[in-house]
């Protein structure tokens, strides 16, 4: 073998910065996905950054000794004022370590640096935002396109690109580019989003949904999944993402999905879904018909679930229990939550009808308030509201399993989701159900630990027949 | 404190070239995070690591530099960063002292014997940063040529330093 392997000649390139974009997409996954390579990475970079000093080095002496080639000439002409800059940068720094009158005045100057920085980061970003938050609730993390983190964002903030992070079952997120095309991602999800004249976006793992304009001719919107990568021309499409599969819902238009595993693609048209995972074929069956009774069949697995599930064993059913999570709103408070996804991307739709109750069945270790809650968008893939029901402490002795029933009158719109409710349906009935949660609110940490072992939607024509068990 | 910072040079400037894709400006960008450095010399905790301090550092030098270029940072961009970074974190380490002094005499002295027309194409790679095309119009070789001719060399100089080095030690 006398060449660089396909890895190190991308490293190599990369560090002159001649990579294209899909070049360094495929180097970023490159490095995701495989530790040797990110080991090799580091490796090779600091092989190269050694060669170039020492060159560099071994150049500038025979710069000093008049030995340097007449063909470097040129470039030092164009570089002349740069590297003079770099040396006297470079004696500052020898003077910094020796002189202290010089320390105070390096100080001054990295005073003066420190608040440059300051002010960059805190610089607002409307003059080169791409998009607008409308619309949010849980515990979100936005990740901005100059590194800086922020746990506090608002309905109307303008943002750059950057990275969204929904980190909890409750969290929901819904940005407004430019154009007016909106995205959506809801529970544990994570998106990262551009808009350089072409809108890209990769989501890392959750759901995601959107409503896109027509785009610009040659310019669909992208999204990258871990497995898949979607190509969207203006439509309304729900995307589910996990580390080996892709799952589209198309509402309306057409989508193309491109397979990374082995490069098929497939065009998905209106009320189609597609699988895309590396042992199924790239086939979009319809949109199945929707349902009215649902169960968490936490005896399947962990799938879908957050909390920590525990298996089947002799003597317990499967079950889910509830973990901490500090609500960015209200720090003082500890919530014990856990959930479930209901209508996955590769499930039938679970629409709510009037008159459906929820069963929930489970166990809490001392009297508490239990607090369950609905996650709802309507059948265009759009947000249809958080809603809440709540059963008092005195329902709930501690001492045995309980079963509480919840009434979809009960139901209200989240607290959290309160100041929208013009816009949102004042009842869930209708609309698809996508997550429900379950909490408790403990102001001593691990005074009440809860458990559930079933939840389930019944549908108003099984209420007589189930209540006469 | 700050002669363990400078210790750190070399990976330092590794570290933002890697971000950057430009020697010369990540040089520039790890002689400003030197400034801060000294700056913020009293926050630096005992007992964590020096260079992954310093690394932070230039991390937010790196990226006031790209805002200082106006560069766009494509999706492209933002995730190759990301992966560079953790990429750093987890197998980036600081060379023990003397080390750095060691390496360099052994690369200087590996250097020196490369013959003539190789350390021309070595340094418009590495010092003057022409692309493969570039350089076999300098030096009169085709761009395969160019490509083979680098992976020799630098698999040449690289194991002659670790025959130095385990020499030396």
């Amino acid at each position: 073998m006398n060449q660089d392997s396909p890895l190190d000649e991308l490293i190599e390139r990369h560090l002159r910065g001649e990579l294209t974009d899909p070049e360094k997409e495929r180097l970023a996954e490159w490095l995701d996905s495989d530790l040797d390579a990110r080991k090799k990475f580091v490796e090779l970079a600091q092989w190269d950054t050694r060669f170039a000093d020492a060159l560099r080095e071994a150049d500038a002496v025979a710069c000093e000794t008049g030995a340097v080639i007449p063909e470097r000439v040129m470039i030092r002409e164009h570089r002349s004022e740069n590297a003079f800059q770099r040396l006297m940068l470079a004696a500052s720094a020898v003077v910094i370590v020796v002189l202290a009158a010089s320390l105070f005045y390096q100080q001054t100057r990295a005073e003066r640096r420190i608040a440059e920085i300051i002010e960059i980061n805190q610089l607002p970003v409307r003059d080169v935002f791409i998009a607008k938050v409308i619309g949010l609730s849980g515990s979100l993390v936005w990740t901005g396109d100059r590194g800086q983190i922020e746990r506090e964002v608002r309905v109307g903030a303008k943002l750059a690109g950057g990275t969204i992070e929904g980190t909890a079952p409750d969290s929901w997120f819904e940005l407004e580019f430019n154009d007016g095309s909106t995205i959506m991602i809801s529970g544990n999800s994570m998106l990262t989003f551009a808009d350089h004249g072409q809108k890209s976006m990769r989501l890392k793992e959750g759901n995601f949904s959107a409503n896109v304009v027509s785009q610009p001719a040659g310019k669909p919107m992208l999204i990258h999944t871990p497995s898949a990568r979607i190509e969207v021309l203006g439509t309304q499409f729900e995307v589910e993402a996990g580390l080996s599969f892709t799952t589209l819902n198309v509402s309306q238009g057409r989508v193309r999905v491109k397979r990374l595993s082995d490069g098929s693609s497939v065009d998905v048209p209106a009320k189609h879904r597609l699988v895309a995972t590396a042992d199924r074929d790239m086939l979009p069956v319809r949109v199945p018909d929707s349902v009215h009774r649902w169960q968490s069949q936490l005896g399947l697995g962990p799938q879908g679930t957050y909390g920590n599930w525990t298996p089947a064993t002799s003597g317990h059913a499967a079950h889910l229990k509830a973990i901490p999570m500090v609500p960015a709103e209200n720090p003082k408070v500890t919530l014990y939550m856990l959930a479930k996804c209901v209508s996955r991307a590769a499930s039938s739709p679970v629409i709510l009808q009037p008159g459906s109750r929820f069963v929930v069945r489970g166990r809490v270790s001392s009297a508490a308030g239990v607090y369950f809650g609905i996650a709802m968008v309507h059948p265009n893939g759009e947000f249809g509201g958080k809603f809440r029901a709540d059963k008092p402490a005195a329902d709930f002795d501690g001492q045995t399993d309980f079963e509480a029933e919840f009434e979809l009158s009960e139901f209200a719109l989240d607290p959290c989701v309160r100041d929208r409710k013009d816009e949102l349906p004042d009842k869930p009935e209708g609309l698809i159900v996508t997550a429900v949660w379950c909490f408790t609110v403990d102001r001593k940490v691990g005074a009440t630990a809860l458990e559930v072992t079933e939840i389930e939607l019944i549908p108003p024509e099984e209420n007589g027949a189930r209540r006469g068990r | 404190m700050l002669k363990a910072a400078l210790d750190c040079r070399v990976e330092l400037i590794t570290y933002a070239r890697s971000l950057l894709g430009d020697y010369t400006a990540a040089d520039d960008v790890v002689q400003e995070a030197m400034l801060v450095v000294t700056k913020k010399f009293a926050e630096f905790r005992q007992g964590t690591s020096m260079l992954a301090w310093c690394r932070a550092i230039v991390r937010i030098e790196v990226l006031r530099s790209k805002h200082r270029q106006q560069r766009e940072r494509s999706l492209a961009d933002r995730l190759l960063d990301d992966a560079i970074d953790a990429a750093f974190e987890d197998f980036q380490l600081a060379r023990r002292s003397g080390e750095a002094e060691y390496w360099r005499e052994a690369l200087h002295g590996c250097l020196q014997r490369v013959p003539k027309r190789g350390r021309r194409v070595l340094r418009a790679r590495f010092v003057d940063e022409l692309s493969y095309q570039q350089i076999g119009e300098r030096v009169g070789m085709t761009i395969e040529a160019v490509r083979k001719t680098l992976f020799r060399l630098k698999k040449q100089v690289r194991s002659c330093v670790e025959i130095s080095l385990r020499t030396a030690q």
